[in-house]
């Protein structure tokens, strides 16, 4: 019975030519989105690759010089663009993708995509996700106040509530119907270029979970919204109050939630000022030191190797080596509290936002879709966070070259590729979906929620619905 | 009664009517209550960002504070060596080490209209001499998460928020007659429909205009604007949202008086409102992608690094040559091996600037391609035209932050200008020790005379104008819409 009447609806309201456009137009745009999406995501990754390969190159064939000095010469690092940008740009244009690996620095990451932006490519990304979170909700309402309100509007809600054998089947097959359609034009064509883009993955099995668990997480979105509006329909006196309704729904739990749930994030969990950090940072650890620091740093050395004078140990060990060690581990522990503490408030200001998920399906489903996507804060930090133990191995192995050389005859110590290949390259992996999951439960047990008492909603509206 | 009087009275009828409507009220208290918290929360950034700015200053000086002990310390003889890096006194070693300038975008007085790109785009930038082409590309950091779902402030509220309130307004209020089936007895009086939808798209623009302007005034001095500091910018500002929501209430009249009900004028409203608000700018994006094609900074980082890698294998050349364009012939004879790292720094990035100009010049030639299609896009889609307005009005926009950019690049030649000489000077003609056993080099100890930047920023004559000119254009617009729609709107359309 509520197979037969979910196809009846679908059927119906293919038949609906301006209804049928309205959603063709909709699936035409995520499906071109996502394919501009996808190309542009190849070729940054190919150029990336590319631009990577020289690097290593570079830092392979750098000749002979001194270990320091290679220290600062380095590599850049650039973040991989993952397959399932593709789908969910998430923070990618508004995050470097570059970082300069260099001595007695923890370096930013430059060059994100937005910096220069005018306020039109702003209001202008192409990004699949983002249109589906944003403007699906519409197309949903749409094909909702078409199943269900014009019924009451024609007058025949009476008869078609005497065709079913429950209300709760006469709603459960409004559902049924609108979220199928509104699946098959907002999912599928977004999802089918996720397919294409992990097909040439190199993690195939994760972004395969990966791919599915968005899939999963966005037909939850469109199933909320479609349990949603068939409500506010069904529950409506009139058209025109559902119509209002669904249009100041999507308003609030939709356009607005995302921008408000951000700024009510940031209130509750405030950062500190960057530029204090960098201020910090920058007193604490500073690259160059002062002849005072130099003084303290060699007493230290001194102590380390059991002597009182720094000419007793001139002729085992450079004393600017270890120089160069003692203040880069310094570096280590002031980088970790200032700006690994930072970026600890920044994803627990993530948290806190993914729990005004309870508010807002969007803001549940926007967190969900970028965890899974790989392009949420986790992952860009998961990232950083690889580069800068990269950073320190490299530099670290430097300065153990460095040190038991000291110069002979005034001449400083140099090495060559013996050592540079002794530094792996930079290979990056973005973490296993598990990881991704944990960061979004908040996120996902909010859609659960949402889907639950949108369901239950609509089943108490049908059951109390008089023609 | 005459025409006039009957048309004054349908008038204040109509002014009555629609004050006593609650939707209205509802939305001007929605556009009120969102609105201020909007404002609240950029003028909340703003004030983060300037208390940065003061920090830096207070930094600053303290840095120039410790550097004049030091310099007063190596001033006096020691048997210390004090090694050209940690030598604040000789002015190669401070140009490189410890010369510290930053220069700042401060925030005008109505900056809380719209964050703009203000949590996007540096509101301070140090210089370096040796940074290539301005300042060091750094960033505040707001979190990635609201720069991409981004920050509710008031342009939000009153670019996409506003229109809507407007189109569901005077759809509701319009259409009351028509959807409660009542319409045929206004037809029935001695009235032509487009006086009667006049009367009535004037009723509505008569509360709805300078109710919005008040709201936002109302809102901007909640969030503690200097609304009466300058009034021609808050001005500026009440006519250009007054402007904006003629235009829409226009729409939603057109719509009317062309025979639609509430759910069309609705709809027409929110689909012109999508097009305006994502279409546009997204065509306007795809645009700049195949007119221009965005530079692509790991392309642009692999070719710095190439250029380096060049320029270092003949430093040497590259140094000796340099130093002869500088200092003249007798400074061929100069062995550049012997020049400490500071010094030949100065000649290197000039090679490097020079040979990576064209990728400058690409990156400006993309800034004027992008800015031309934003002027398009402004013209083409009210949203963006808004935004803009009140961005620039708020000094939060792009246009501001790229003339910041250049300031910063010039206030760098500037530096260079002072600087340079200073540390090439000791290279022809080497000074002899300031003191006899001192272990500061003394060359440069005048701090005091390094130059400090000013931005000199647009006037508020010149923002309040070019604000004023999007709220004529979209006055204009307004009218036209208006009239296409109420000029169409010849019949009652009663039968639709």
């Amino acid at each position: 019975m509520l197979a037969r009447l979910v196809r009846l609806e679908i059927l119906r309201l293919l038949r609906e030519r301006s209804l049928a456009a309205a959603m063709g137009v909709f699936a035409a745009v995520l499906l071109l989105s996502a394919l501009a999406s996808w190309i542009g995501v190849r070729q940054d990754a190919g150029v990336k690759a590319a631009v990577a390969a020289e690097e290593r190159q570079r830092w392979l064939g750098q000749g002979t010089k001194n270990p320091h000095t290679a220290a600062h010469y380095s590599v850049y690092a650039f973040k991989p663009a993952q397959p399932l940008q593709a789908v969910d740009a998430g923070v990618s244009p508004f995050v470097g993708e570059a970082v300069w690996l260099e001595a007695h620095l923890q370096n930013d990451l430059l060059f994100r995509p937005q910096q220069d932006a005018h306020v039109f490519e702003r209001l202008g990304l192409i990004d699949p996700a983002g249109l589906l979170i944003r403007f699906g909700p519409l197309a949903v309402f749409l094909l909702a106040f078409a199943a269900a309100a014009r019924e009451r509007e024609h007058g025949v809600l009476g008869l078609a509530l005497g065709t079913t054998a429950a209300r709760g089947t006469y709603g459960g097959a409004k559902l049924a119907a609108v979220a199928v359609l509104s699946t098959a034009t907002l999912v599928v064509p977004i999802a089918l270029v996720g397919v294409l883009a992990i097909s040439d993955s190199s993690a195939p099995a994760d972004d395969v979970l990966r791919l599915a668990g968005w899939t999963l997480g966005a037909v939850t979105y469109i199933a909320i919204l479609a349990a949603i509006a068939v409500s506010v329909c069904v529950a409506a006196r009139s058209a025109q109050v559902a119509f209002g309704g669904l249009l100041v729904a999507w308003l609030l739990i939709v356009l607005a939630a995302l921008p408000g749930a951000s700024a009510a994030a940031a209130w509750r969990s405030p950062l500190p000022s960057f530029e204090a950090v960098k201020l910090t940072v920058a007193a604490e650890a500073p690259a160059y030191w002062s002849p005072e620091v130099g003084a303290e740093q060699i007493a230290t050395i001194l102590q380390r190797y059991g002597v009182t004078r720094e000419a007793d140990l001139e002729q085992r060990v450079s004393v600017r080596g270890a120089q160069l060690d003692v203040a880069e581990r310094h570096s280590h522990a002031v980088f970790d509290r200032e700006i690994g503490g930072f970026y600890d408030r920044v994803q627990a200001q993530d948290h806190s936002y993914a729990q005004f998920g309870w508010f807002s399906p969007a803001v549940a489903f926007h967190v969900t879709s970028t965890a899974l996507a790989g392009t949420d804060f986790f992952h860009h930090r998961h990232f950083i966070d690889f580069a800068e133990r990269y950073r320190r191995a490299l530099v670290n192995r430097m300065n153990a070259d460095l040190i038991p050389h000291p110069e002979t005859d005034g001449r400083e110590y140099t090495n060559d590729i013996a050592l540079w290949a002794e530094v792996p390259a930079f290979d990056y992996a973005q973490p296993p979906v598990s990881q991704a999951l944990g960061v979004a439960r908040p996120a996902l047990l909010a859609l659960g929620g949402w889907l639950l008492g949108a369901v239950a909603m609509l089943v108490t509206t049908a059951a109390r619905v008089k023609p | 009664m005459t025409s006039a009087a009957t048309v004054w009275m349908l008038l204040g009828y109509e002014w009555r009517r629609v004050l006593r409507a609650p939707i209205v009220w509802m939305a001007l208290g929605l556009l009120l209550t969102a609105g201020a918290a909007g404002a609240l929360n950029a003028a909340r950034l703003h004030a983060n960002q300037t208390a940065d700015i003061a920090r830096m200053a207070e930094q600053e000086g303290t840095w120039y504070a410790d550097v004049r002990v030091r310099a007063a310390r190596y001033a006096q003889p020691s048997s210390t060596p004090v090694p050209y890096w940690q030598d604040p006194t000789g002015a190669s070693g401070f140009s490189r080490y410890y010369l510290r300038r930053f220069a700042a975008k401060p925030h005008l007085p109505l900056s809380m209209l719209a964050v703009g790109q203000s949590d996007l785009q540096p509101f301070a930038v140090p210089l370096r001499l040796e940074t290539l082409f301005g300042g060091d590309r750094v960033y505040d950091y707001q979190p990635p998460r609201a720069l991409a779902t981004g920050l509710f402030d008031f342009s939000f509220v009153l670019v996409f928020v506003l229109p809507l309130c407007i189109g569901v307004v005077v759809a509701v209020v319009g259409a009351h007659e028509r959807d409660q089936d009542v319409l045929s007895l206004v037809a029935a009086q001695p009235l032509t429909p487009r006086r009667w939808w006049s009367a009535r798209l004037i009723a509505l623009a008569l509360v709805l205009a300078p109710g919005v302007a008040v709201v936002t005034v109302i809102a901007l001095v909640v969030a503690g604007a200097p609304v009466l500091g300058d009034g021609r910018e808050t001005l500026a500002v009440a006519a250009l949202v007054a402007a904006h929501t003629l235009l829409w209430l226009a729409l939603g009249g057109a719509c009317l008086a062309r025979g639609q009900g509430a759910i069309a004028t609705a709809s027409v409203i929110t689909g012109v409102w999508l097009c305006l608000t994502a279409g546009v700018p997204l065509a306007g994006s795809l645009a700049v992608r195949l007119v221009a094609g965005p530079p692509t900074a790991v392309a642009d980082v692999n070719e710095l690094r190439r250029t380096t890698d060049d320029v270092q294998s003949g430093a040497d050349a590259v140094v000796a040559r340099r130093l002869v364009a500088h200092l003249g012939p007798t400074a061929a004879s100069i062995d550049p091996g012997s020049l400490d790292y500071s010094t030949r720094l100065v000649l290197i990035t000039e090679e490097l600037e020079e040979r990576l100009a064209s990728q400058e010049r690409r990156r400006q030639a993309y800034a004027r391609t992008s800015a031309g299609i934003a002027a398009i896009v402004g013209w083409l889609s009210p949203q963006v035209a808004v935004q803009t307005a009140l961005a620039d009005l708020a000094g939060t926009g792009t246009s501001r932050h790229q003339r910041f950019l250049s300031a910063v690049r010039d206030f760098q030649l500037e530096l260079r200008t002072f600087m340079n000489p200073r540390v090439l000077a000791p290279v022809r003609s080497p000074v002899r020790p300031a003191c006899n056993g001192c272990p500061g080099r003394l060359t440069f100890t005048d701090y005091d005379a390094i130059p400090r930047f000013t931005l000199q920023d647009v006037s508020a004559d010149a923002r309040s104008a070019a604000a004023l000119v999007t709220a004529a254009w979209l006055g204009v617009l307004a009218l036209v819409v208006a009239t296409w729609g109420i000029g169409g709107g010849t019949s009652w359309h009663l039968g639709s």
